[in-house]
């Protein structure tokens, strides 16, 4: 029998008060270390996502929405601008601009937002292809390593897209083509895991299909009958052997998907009306026009331009008075819990007096009382700690499920910080300390006069 | 064995008690007998090292007690004392086995569960070891209370009003258990009561 199982034992049997105790230490513990999670994702998610992005520009309205928008796929694109506006910033020959990547978004399937973009996204995120290519004709798509487990896709299959970021029926492109699958990338770490690309042409063709169905209509009938005459020619050559009626199925199918299948102009080429929603810059070095050309597009242009880091830095001072408010419940939650098991103790002690006495009739010392009561402070504080652990890091599991679904995001509840190993230090001495005035008086028992009493 | 010198002891109100010195022989059972309120459990306390005398000195197997610090003292208690009360107290939240296996481990040595098993049996204890104290009746709380006194073979066994809730049947069984007992593990037993049925058990009777 030794002390430690006394006080486990003695802990168990006032199973109301330990309950308690436990509880509210766990409670306090969970939420303390659940910021600690929360901070900690939330920051490697922002990091892991910066891509080198010097400067956004996009539409007018609030330069966090644009940045958390373009960079991390949470909020909603905002409007868009058109290629007249930035073709300077698409200029390869531009003396600050290293790289501009083009944005176009709005769409999704199935909760998947897709993305128009260029090919050069592969250099911005450090991208490699798993399976497949990457997307080089219009309705084309490569898409991100989750996207792809998630939505079952593989390549060589169709699917439609809907207009929105919400999964919902009704929104669905109906009048559109299928999207192709012809790549998915190996998984990278970053946002592109859960995106859908593709060209930015292939955005003004969805939409314009939508929009003016007439015309839309009159000009597929147009591509498709050009391109029924190119696939007549190519037909031509092997036409024996072949069931006339066969030939003109195929020739339907090859037509319909060569329709779309077109390759797409540089954006630098097109058109000054054709739109997109953002533009990423990464400038050459950090000079001090560059730093100058935010403002310049800000005051000079309809157009707006956001620093990720400044946006960023602002987010995170609104979070972090959040965070600062729930850190004080938190704190008041483990004050308390650590008052309920002095409570606990010393209330325990005028029941255990007596049998404090007989331990010292047996042998124990002042300092083995003092151990005891000690301990099962400690017992508390460390079986809390674990409860509250398990709390947050389940909970943080749950959030996880969550926000993947809302918002793409990987979350995990399955590591340990080590903030934590410190939470589990400062939970030690919450409970030596909780039970340091107990234990003393326990250590001074009078055992003559106790037992004296009966 | 047990010899005391000019002990006296003065209660926090200023009562003053003095004590004729006392001197008890190895081997010798010894009654301490007086009316209630005049000293005896302090006596015994003060014997046990459980109070510090105000002067005087108590010498015990050649040790002076007096002198020692107090958890020296706790540890000569322990393994060199067993104490047993009038009403037999245990731990509410060990069971029989471990309440006696307590008294092993405080003492500074090993819990040897399967001795204490066998000592139960000893005395019709068997199958009450993983019972709760007070689920056994006060008879059988009494003799593990012995028991638990008995576990590290002390020297001296202190025994303060051990029969004065008992009618004169049951006083007659625990005082030959404490006797046998005692005699089986070599110890002196000192019996402190008021109790005068047990004047004819002891040969050597100490009045105060």
């Amino acid at each position: 029998m030794n002390l430690l199982k006394l006080s486990w034992k003695n802990l168990l049997s006032k199973p109301l008060n330990t309950t308690l105790s436990l509880l509210l230490f766990g409670l306090g513990v969970g939420l303390i270390s659940m910021l600690f999670l929360l901070e900690d994702q939330i920051q490697k998610n922002f990091e892991k996502n910066l891509a080198e992005v010097d400067l956004v520009i996009g539409s007018k309205g609030s330069p966090l929405q644009l940045i958390l928008s373009s960079m991390y796929h949470i909020d909603a694109p905002t409007g868009n601008i058109t290629l007249g506006e930035i073709r300077p910033f698409l200029n390869p020959k531009h003396p600050l601009i290293k790289s501009a990547l083009p944005l176009s978004m709005g769409d999704s399937y199935k909760g998947y937002r897709i993305v128009g973009t260029t090919t050069d996204i592969t250099d911005w995120y450090n991208l490699q292809l798993a399976q497949g290519e990457m997307f080089i004709h219009n309705y084309d798509v490569t898409l991100g390593a989750s996207a792809a487990r998630d939505l079952q896709l593989k390549v060589g299959d169709h699917f439609k897209s809907s207009h929105g970021l919400v999964d919902d029926d009704g929104l669905e492109h109906d009048e559109t083509p299928d999207f192709i699958v012809v790549g998915i990338l190996a998984s990278s770490g970053t946002i592109v895991d859960q995106l859908i690309l593709t060209t930015p042409q292939t955005y003004w063709h969805v939409h314009d299909h939508d929009h003016g169905a007439e015309a839309v209509a009159e000009d597929e009938q147009s591509i498709e009958q050009s391109d029924d005459n190119d696939g007549r020619d190519r037909e031509g050559h092997d036409h024996a052997g072949h069931d006339h009626s066969a030939h003109d199925h195929d020739d339907h199918q090859d037509a319909h998907g060569h329709s779309h299948a077109e390759t797409p102009k540089a954006l630098s080429l097109e058109d000054d009306e054709g739109s997109i929603t953002s533009l990423l810059l990464r400038f050459k070095g950090n000079n001090f026009q560059a730093l100058n050309m935010g403002r310049s597009i800000n005051e000079n242009t309809e157009m707006q331009a956001a620093t990720p880091a400044i946006e960023i830095n602002r987010l995170f001072s609104m979070m972090s008075s959040a965070e600062y408010a729930l850190r004080i419940l938190a704190m008041v939650i483990i004050f308390v819990s650590g008052l309920s098991i002095f409570i606990s103790l010393y209330s325990s002690l005028k029941d255990r007096k007596y049998e404090l006495a007989l331990m010292r009739v047996m042998g124990g010392s002042k300092s083995t009382l003092f151990s005891l009561i000690i301990l099962e402070g400690i017992i508390l504080a460390i079986l809390g700690y674990i409860i509250g652990i398990i709390l947050s890091h389940t909970g943080m599991y749950i959030i996880g499920k969550v926000m993947k679904e809302d918002y793409r995001y990987d979350f995990t509840g399955g590591y340990m910080l080590p903030n934590e190993w410190w939470l589990l230090l400062a939970a030690i001495l919450l409970g030596f300390f909780a039970s340091l005035l107990p234990a003393i008086q326990a250590s001074n028992t009078d055992i003559s006069e106790t037992l004296s009493r009966g | 064995m047990i010899r005391t010198s000019q002990l006296s002891y003065t209660y926090e109100g200023g009562q003053n008690l003095s004590f004729e010195d006392i001197e008890i022989q190895q081997g010798v059972h010894t009654l301490i007998i007086g009316a209630s309120g005049c000293g005896k459990t302090t006596l015994l306390h003060l014997l046990a090292g459980l109070r510090k005398p105000t002067s005087g000195s108590i010498t015990i197997l050649d040790k002076e007690i007096t002198a020692m610090t107090s958890s020296d003292i706790d540890k000569f208690r322990g393994s060199n004392m067993g104490m047993i009360f009038q009403v037999p107290h245990f731990l509410r939240s060990l069971d029989v086995i471990d309440n006696i296996t307590l008294a092993q481990t405080l003492s500074g040595g090993v819990a040897q569960r399967d001795k204490v098993k066998g000592l139960l049996s000893d005395l019709n204890l068997d199958g009450k070891g993983n019972k709760r104290t007070n689920q056994l009746s006060l008879g059988e709380q009494q003799r593990v209370a012995i028991l638990r006194a008995m576990v590290n073979e002390p020297k001296i066994i202190f025994a303060d009003e051990p029969t004065s809730a008992l009618d004169d049947t049951n006083t007659e069984q625990v005082i030959e258990l404490l006797k046998t007992q005692a005699d089986k593990y070599d110890a002196t037993l000192i019996v402190v009561t008021h109790d005068q049925r047990l004047k004819d058990n002891f040969k050597n009777m100490i009045s105060l």
